[in-house]
């Protein structure tokens, strides 16, 4: 009687041990399994954020290619013109952009050239000189925020903060 | 019985083992043959298994990096490439052509049955790649992409439209546009470079290919990706300064325009570096848009253009003479009649008499050089030839520069050092004539002219790439003496319209006539009119050339028609770079400006006469040449040199001629 008692306590330590055992296979193969799973949707998110830096990349090569044309003697000289300064007043190109920028202070500073201001708002001087060539046609910072905003996927915000501060 | 009973037991369990033995017999059999299974598919198929595995699973893309962006020598951008991308069809994917044509008209703009026509021929031909798009900007690909969201389709890569795909591709731009066109160049399509530092430098900016090998799951997402790349591509820096180039530029622009010149070359260098500040030809053309463009207008004349450099080549004369203490620029010289004859060739001009050396630079009389070229020799006049650095290319780092056409002295005819010491029988490009006035600006020392400032890898230090080569070639003091004997040149004699307002200028002035190939010989209408000059005169800061190929109005010679434009260039950019002004400043400019040039029927004959009545004497007083020349005198002596013929002369001696008559100068 005592022998068969022993006997069914030991084959209820067995059983227990192959369902422990079991059950840390069992929980083995699912933590695995999620494990899989999740390095898989990682590796998706990762995929879908290298290709977000590739259009990151691409977008500030556009504006940095945006302001050298926004920069060009032509265009230089073309927003001269058209805020009405000689390009004879200056020496250099450099220097009649200088002296377009503080027209554009002066003109600002007085009430009476409010109206021209809100005009000039309207349309922009880099907005109009990248118009005129291949590239993206917006400011660079309008085009950052936009992109940010109309895209349907997500852009990190960090990965914006660094792309404008690299273009700047 | 129990013998009976004993049997029978015994047969069953013969039996059970029997049957127990051929079940496991065919479980090993089928173990068996699923082992042999698995090592055959895992052994002797393993390659073609993993690679149709793979290739379900895997996805290689090869883009190629962006090609390196050229910079000036301030970090502005002189050629850069942008990503774009190319909407293509793989019609094997596509099921109705015309539904596709529709969707994509929308947003581009496509004759709708033509374009479905080409796709249902692709279709047909069964094209797995069919461009419909090429190299469209951020901007369009969004509309685009937007406008061809089909809801049925589902897609892991944009456009979200059955058998449409993008293909990753790159533009080049140039931001300036033609700003430095002919040293910036450009490239094709492939992302070769044809042209300029693009050509000369394309392994170095050639962007890398990048392999990308992406698993995707069965939806097509990418979940693992693996990228395979070669070495970054460099970025350029130029020693070019986009502002002086676009001085440069403009003045060159409109000093061909007001003499109605063919072409212009002008350069800017920096005597003590060697540094090409700018280099502009007109005119020129936008790399942005090569298509309909003129060959000439694409190729680099500065150094690829080789033409009798006249009397800007007596500083080689005037140099060796001084280098051999032949002479003080003080001491006289006699020009007797005007005229002398060399080995029965007579060379002629209008300065007669006693006059210094200085005064024989400054009014560039022809009888003086030869003097003093033949008092040099040929030995030592061949060897200052050289040492300044004709005949050989300069080594400036843009493609297809030529080496100008020099003989040696075992080909030289008996006049040939008389004509050589005024700027004839010798071809030179542009480049090599500016280098040798840095020459006398950098007290004799020539250091070799350079384009490239840096090459920048992304990964390590700056590589500065060119070693400054620097030789003394005459003694600084030589070279002092020559600067003065050409700041005459500038006050009192050919080239006063280069004077600046504030500063001193050295240079000299240079008119010579063109070869006609087709007639083999000189062509006494056609010139190639040249200043060169350096500022302040003490210590040059820059160095500056101006040649004019064929201008076709008014006075024609180098100080009418290119000093002008010299002294526009000097003046700004001197005042752009605060040099401390070495002359009082006037309140009135007294500076030439650069305005079209008077005609002067005498100084040119055969001349156009587009701008109307200016009397000779008028004329000559303007162009402060030819003081004491009879009116009739050079026109005759042209036509006795256009009738001269010289036939049998290949296009190598077209810069070789030699001299028939009285030079302008």
């Amino acid at each position: 009687m005592k022998k068969r008692n022993q006997s069914r306590g030991s084959r209820v330590k067995v059983w227990l041990a192959m369902l422990a055992c079991m059950t840390v296979l069992v929980c083995g193969f699912f933590f695995a399994a999620k494990q899989h799973f999740s390095s898989m949707d990682f590796g998706m998110k990762n995929s879908r954020l290298r290709k977000q830096i590739d259009d990151l990349e691409s977008e500030k090569r556009r504006l940095l290619l945006a302001r050298e044309v926004s920069l060009s003697a032509t265009e230089l000289k073309k927003a001269a013109t058209r805020v009405k300064l000689t390009v004879g007043d200056a020496v250099t190109p450099e220097l009649a952009s200088l002296a377009t920028t503080v027209k554009n202070k002066v003109l600002a500073a007085t009430p009476a050239a409010a109206t021209d201001q809100r005009s000039a708002t309207s349309n922009p001087m880099i907005q109009k000189t990248v118009a005129s060539s291949a590239v993206n046609a917006k400011p660079i910072a309008a085009s950052l925020e936009r992109s940010a905003v109309e895209r349907p996927r997500t852009v990190d915000k960090k990965i914006v903060a660094r792309v404008t501060t690299a273009a700047e | 019985m129990r013998k009976v009973k004993k049997a029978k037991r015994k047969d069953m369990r013969q039996v059970a083992f029997t049957r127990f033995m051929l079940v496991v017999a065919v479980f090993v059999l089928w173990i068996g043959g699923i082992s042999v299974r698995l090592v055959h598919l895992q052994v002797t198929q393993h390659d073609d298994l993993r690679a149709k595995a793979e290739g379900l699973r895997t996805n290689v893309k090869q883009t190629r990096t962006l090609r390196g962006t050229i910079y000036d020598r301030n970090e502005r951008a002189l050629a850069m490439s942008v990503p774009v991308k190319t909407l293509y069809a793989d019609t094997a994917e596509i099921v109705d052509p015309e539904a596709t044509a529709k969707a994509i008209a929308k947003v581009i703009k496509v004759d709708v049955p033509t374009l479905k026509m080409q796709l249902t021929q692709a279709k047909e031909a069964n094209k797995r790649f069919f461009p419909i798009a090429k190299k469209l900007d951020g901007d369009l690909v969004e509309k685009l992409d937007k406008s061809l969201d089909d809801p049925a389709v589902h897609k892991a890569d944009l456009p979200n439209f059955s058998g449409l795909h993008w293909k990753d591709e790159q533009r080049r731009s140039y931001p300036n546009g033609s700003l430095a066109a002919q040293v910036v160049g450009f490239s094709n399509n492939e992302d070769d470079g044809k042209a300029g530092v693009e050509m000369s430098q394309d392994e170095a900016l050639h962007g890398a290919v990048i392999k990308r090998v992406q698993e995707r799951d069965r939806l097509g997402r990418v979940y693992d990706e693996e990228t395979v790349e070669r070495d970054a591509p460099s970025d350029i820096v130029l020693t070019i300064d986009t502002a002086i180039q676009n001085i440069v530029e403009e003045a060159l622009a409109t000093g061909v325009k007001n003499s109605q010149a063919k072409s212009g070359i002008a350069i800017a260098l920096d005597p003590k570096t060697g540094e090409v500040l700018a280099l502009a030809n007109y005119p020129t053309f936008d790399p942005n848009n090569i298509t309909d463009q003129a060959a000439s207008n694409i190729s680099d004349h500065a150094i690829q253009y080789v033409y009798s450099p006249g009397s800007t080549f007596k500083i080689v004369t005037y140099g060796s003479a001084l280098e051999r203490g032949l002479f003080r620029p003080t001491d006289m010289i006699d020009a007797g009649n005007g005229s002398i004859t060399v080995a029965g060739h007579e060379f002629s001009d209008h300065h007669t008499g006693m006059m210094t050396y200085a005064e024989a630079l400054a009014h560039s009389s022809n009888v003086c050089a030869i003097k003093t070229g033949l008092r040099v020799g040929k030995d030592d006049f061949w060897s200052m030839v050289k040492k300044m650095g004709f005949g050989s290319r300069t080594g400036i780092e843009l493609p297809a520069e030529t080496a100008g056409i020099v003989r040696s002295p075992e080909k030289w005819n008996g006049d040939s050092l008389a004509s050589m010491s005024i700027g004839y029988e010798i071809g030179v490009t542009a480049l090599q004539m500016t280098t040798a006035f840095a020459t006398i600006a950098n007290d004799g020392i020539r250091t070799q002219p350079h384009i490239i400032k840096e090459i920048r890898h992304s990964d390590e230090q700056p590589k500065t790439v060119t070693q400054l080569e620097q030789t003394q070639v005459v003694t600084a003091e030589s070279a002092r003496n020559l600067r003065t004997m050409m700041r005459a040149v500038v006050l009192d004699g050919t080239g006063k319209r280069a004077a600046l307002n504030g500063y001193s200028v050295a240079g000299k002035t240079g008119t010579a006539w063109k070869f006609n190939s087709a007639s083999k010989s000189v062509d006494s209408s056609k010139y190639v009119s040249s200043f060169i000059g350096m500022a302040p005169a003490d210590d040059p800061k820059i160095v500056v050339a101006v040649i004019m190929d064929e201008p076709g109005v008014g006075a024609r010679d180098g100080g009418m028609v290119s000093a002008p434009v010299f002294s526009e260039i000097a003046q700004k950019v001197l005042t752009s770079w605060n040099v401390p002004n070495d002359q009082p400043i006037k309140s009135e400019s007294l500076v030439a400006k650069n305005d079209p040039p008077a005609p002067s029927k005498e100084a040119v004959p055969g001349a156009k006469t587009t701008v109307p009545s200016v009397s000779q004497p008028e004329a000559k007083a303007k162009s402060g040449l030819q003081k004491d020349a009879p009116a009739n005198h050079k026109t005759k002596d042209v036509k006795k040199t256009t009738e001269k013929a010289l036939p049998g002369r290949d296009r190598t001696t077209a810069y070789l001629l030699r001299p028939r008559t009285r030079f302008e100068t």
